[in-house]
């Protein structure tokens, strides 16, 4: 059962990986896979926002903060800012674990005030929408760390070395191939937790987070929990990015990305990883199709899909398709 | 200049930071604590009342009416959403920040439309300094702190005195009772909301002077007024007083040894922190 | 003692919807709390879970203080409530509510990241006999009538293997039907366990309750068996609202 689930999760965020790639390099060669590789990570990022949200009732304008910051580890490793400390001179696998380590880290230290504090509900996503918000000013203001408007440019790509055996993820078809492979394997990941007694907790933890306590669960610890690994997979994410992207600065902590990320997850269904990763892909892959005036009304954009997702009160696209193998039409009389 | 001059003197500068936050936070408070929708578009809801007077420069008027007019354009504009669709958001606490989010984002993409990306300045009504310890403080500052120290106590009155802010507290309290005294929920929550958005429209044309005029300029003012809020506890009015009064004086301090991020960051790591040990807030009993 | 609540008070602003009350609770015993719409019954309940923390005295459990305790670390002590308002995992199954409640208690993070029979279907199963529910196990909880509702919310205050299970208006919203078959499910259960019910139907609270307590205008009334209080005229007195 679990390994079941887990594989065809796995294999659905390949399918759709592959024919997001199929015609990204249809429409664009070359450069159309590197967007949509950009897109497929984001669509991990996505999901990352569905374990915490969809998942577990857990509402955060603030996950750009770990994206972010995963993003900006990968490349300090790569950069070689860190290569005083022996482990961490400039590799790949490096960047990538201080990517996953660091936010996870800076998880545990938010979350035990957040959740010890019993921050809940509206005040949760306020108190991480005031972290994003702040930290991308901070990030803004620290130009010597951060690089300030302009950002750190020219970060490398992913270059792996193993033995002999030497891989570099300049190619776009190579990157596309890792990414692809990273996010099934996250998602699979992700899906098998779900599928433990600790996934089912996360499903009382949305429901009632109340009865969940009378039962005498310690409902801290597993916020906690669940808020580190959605972290460190939003890190992994960042890092990811700032490899392929080439380029990081401060807006990759902010609270725009951060609550259009939850557009996202909104938009493929909550509580669905596939969903979640669906919704980023399309949404970005839309916007970038009308990038004429997506681009210079980004924020209308994002805005006007806020209000809609709450106006038709559907389940996304993950609704629809719910509805649809249930056969129920979409319009009911009575 | 002496030491103690200057204290003053920054004592005075902290009373106005902390003056313009408690107009912010009033009217964030009035929305959330009563109606339970955190509006996270108060912010440009403020931004818009600065661009109305920034509007009304270009028309030529006087700032004066410029404030006036921030007052009604943006209450009417708070009339307008929660009816339109802020009606359907009470008591639906995640939509409602959904919701709200959109539309501060549209918001800023309009502003940003109409007026431009760049910052705009808006001269203060009143000109000139009033000797003060060696130092001229400019009289656009003791316009701020009285006029906040009439606004306040002016609420205050309206929700504890008024037949009004009875109704509307009775609405908080009970809806399906008030419902049945007669008081029509509906109603009364359109007239805080509208009351809500018009003092975040004051509020944004009085600090209009004070701060360079950005389409962006909401996130700041709502992540520390929902801050004062959160700190000084939901529950009461005299809670938002002193979480601006502690949110705004910290503020006012650290800037003064440092930069104004750094203070914002500073005061966000304490409030969380204060929010662990007294999460009920500071100002309001057990 | 099981429990003993020991010169206890709870005040809400100006009001004290307890004052000065005295209670024990044998081991074994089912008792019945009985009173007038705010004599303080589901105040009570309240404090024994951890949901407030009184005012002034103490509640003691197994001979320790509860003060102090978290409402998880109560649960985890035994203590299960069945709320007057169901508190149940709606968008879940109904075996999967039960199944939930298994692991609640019991969880370390550890045990939760294993497959290890925590929470195993057959254990649900025979939970949901217990409360006469098998056949509704798929059913989303969401869809479930009132009555089922409430009976499980028991199954699931049983899944913590509780030595006191409170239950809060167990027989609101049901016929007579299901009534008597709560009734039987409470006896049933109060052969192994300790039981303390609030409870506004008599006819139930006389054939479960060997010791009723009557609270009113949150302070003790009477108590006694079902005869004695019956024949009280306090009691008579208090619910025909003639103040006590």
């Amino acid at each position: 059962m679990l390994l079941r689930r887990s594989l065809t999760t796995g294999i659905t965020v390949l399918i759709i990986s592959t024919i997001a790639g199929a015609l990204g390099h249809g429409f664009g060669g070359e450069a159309g896979l590197r967007q949509i590789t950009q897109y497929l990570v984001l669509g991990l990022f996505a999901m990352s926002v569905d374990f915490l949200w969809g998942y577990s009732g857990l509402l955060s304008f603030g996950q750009a903060v770990f994206f972010g910051l995963g993003a900006f580890c990968y490349a300090w490793v790569r950069k070689g800012t860190f290569a005083f400390i022996p482990v961490l001179e400039n590799s790949s696998l490096a960047g990538l674990l201080s990517a996953i380590v660091l936010p996870a880290l800076l998880a545990v230290i938010v979350g035990y005030f957040l959740f010890y504090g019993k921050i809940t509900g509206p005040n949760f996503t306020v108190v991480t929408l005031a972290l994003s918000f702040l930290v991308s000013l901070l990030a803004l203001g620290w130009s010597g760390v951060f690089g300030g408007y302009t950002g750190l440019p020219h970060v490398p790509p992913l270059a792996l070395t193993l033995g002999n055996w030497e891989m570099s993820a300049r190619a776009g078809m190579t990157s596309f191939v890792i990414v692809t492979a990273l996010c099934v394997i996250a998602a699979a990941g992700l899906r098998s937790i779900l599928a433990t007694p600790f996934g089912l907790a996360l499903e009382g933890l949305r429901d009632s987070e109340q009865r969940l306590q009378y039962l005498g669960m310690n409902v801290a610890q597993v916020k906690m929990v669940v808020w580190t690994i959605s972290a460190a997979v939003a890190g992994l994410a960042g890092g990811i990015y700032s490899s392929i992207a080439g380029y990081v600065a401060y807006d990759l902590l902010g609270v725009l990305l951060s609550t259009e990320a939850v557009v996202w997850v909104a938009v493929g269904g909550r509580g669905a990883l596939v969903g979640a990763f669906l919704g980023a892909v399309l949404v970005r892959a839309v916007s970038y199709a009308l990038s004429g005036i997506a681009l210079s009304y980004w924020m209308l954009f994002l805005g006007v899909l806020f209000i809609l997702v709450v106006l038709l009160g559907s389940n996304g696209i993950m609704g629809l398709v719910e509805r649809f193998r249930r056969g129920v039409p979409s319009a009911t009389g009575s | 200049m002496g030491t103690g001059a200057l204290i003053a003197l920054q004592g005075l500068n902290s009373a106005v930071i902390i003056s313009t936050l408690l107009l912010v936070a009033i009217g964030l408070w009035i929305i959330y604590g009563l109606m339970g929708v955190l509006n996270l578009a108060h912010g440009e809801l403020l931004a818009l009342g600065a661009y109305t007077v920034v509007a009304a420069g270009m028309l030529g008027l006087n700032g004066w009416i410029g404030t006036l007019l921030a007052v009604i354009v943006v209450g009417f504009i708070g009339y307008l959403l929660e009816r339109t669709f802020v009606h359907r958001l009470y008591l639906r606490p995640l939509e409602s920040l959904l919701a709200t989010w959109g539309l501060s984002l549209i918001i800023r993409q309009v502003l940003q439309l109409v007026f431009g990306a760049a910052p705009r300045r808006v001269s203060a009504p009143v000109t000139g300094g009033v000797p003060m310890l060696g130092m001229a403080f400019p009289v656009y500052y003791l316009v701020i702190l009285a006029t906040t120290a009439i606004i306040v106590p002016l609420i205050l009155w309206l929700f504890y005195r008024t037949t009004l802010g009875m109704k509307i507290r009775a609405v908080l309290q009970d809806r399906e009772m008030a419902q049945c005294l007669g008081v029509k929920a509906a109603t009364i929550n359109t007239y805080a909301f509208v009351i809500g958005a018009a003092l975040a429209g004051f509020a944004g044309a009085m600090i209009a002077p004070l701060i360079s005029v950005e389409p962006w300029m909401g996130s700041a003012f709502l992540v520390r007024s929902f801050m004062a809020v959160i700190v000084g506890g939901v529950g009461a009015i005299l809670g938002v007083v002193g979480g601006s009064a502690l949110i705004g004086g910290l503020e006012g301090v650290i800037a003064f040894f440092g930069s104004s991020v750094i203070a914002q960051v500073i005061v966000l790591g304490l409030v969380i922190a204060i929010i662990r040990f007294r999460p009920e807030g500071l100002f309001t009993q057990k | 003692m099981l429990l003993e609540v020991d010169g206890v008070g709870k005040r809400f602003g100006g009001f004290w919807a307890l004052q000065g009350l005295d209670l024990q609770i044998r081991p074994g015993e089912i008792r019945a709390v009985i009173g007038p719409n705010g004599a303080g019954k589901s105040t009570l309940f309240n404090l024994i879970i951890g949901r407030y923390s009184p005012t002034v005295g103490d509640i003691r459990y197994q001979g320790k203080s509860l003060i102090g305790l978290s409402p998880s670390e109560r649960a985890r002590l035994g203590i299960a409530i069945k709320f007057q308002i169901t508190q149940v995992f709606e968008s879940l199954s109904v075996l999967d509510n039960v199944r939930l409640s298994l692991i609640g208690p019991a969880a370390s993070l550890r045990d939760l990241f294993r497959n290890n029979g925590l929470g195993a279907e057959d254990e649900a199963l025979r939970l949901l006999d217990v409360v006469g529910l098998r056949e509704k196990k798929h059913e989303r909880v969401g869809s479930l009538v009132h009555g089922h509702r409430q009976w499980l919310e028991i199954g699931m205050a049983l899944a913590t293997k509780p030595k006191l299970l409170l239950l809060d208006e167990p027989t609101s919203g049901m016929g007579p039907d299901e009534t008597r078959k709560t009734a039987e499910l409470v006896k049933g259960l109060g052969r192994e366990l300790t039981i303390v019910v609030i409870e506004h139907d008599m006819e139930f609270v006389r054939s479960v309750a060997e010791t009723i307590t009557v609270l009113n205008n949150g302070a003790l009334l009477a108590q006694g068996t079902y005869d004695t209080i019956k024949n009280d005229k306090r009691v008579v007195d208090a619910y025909l609202g003639k103040g006590g």
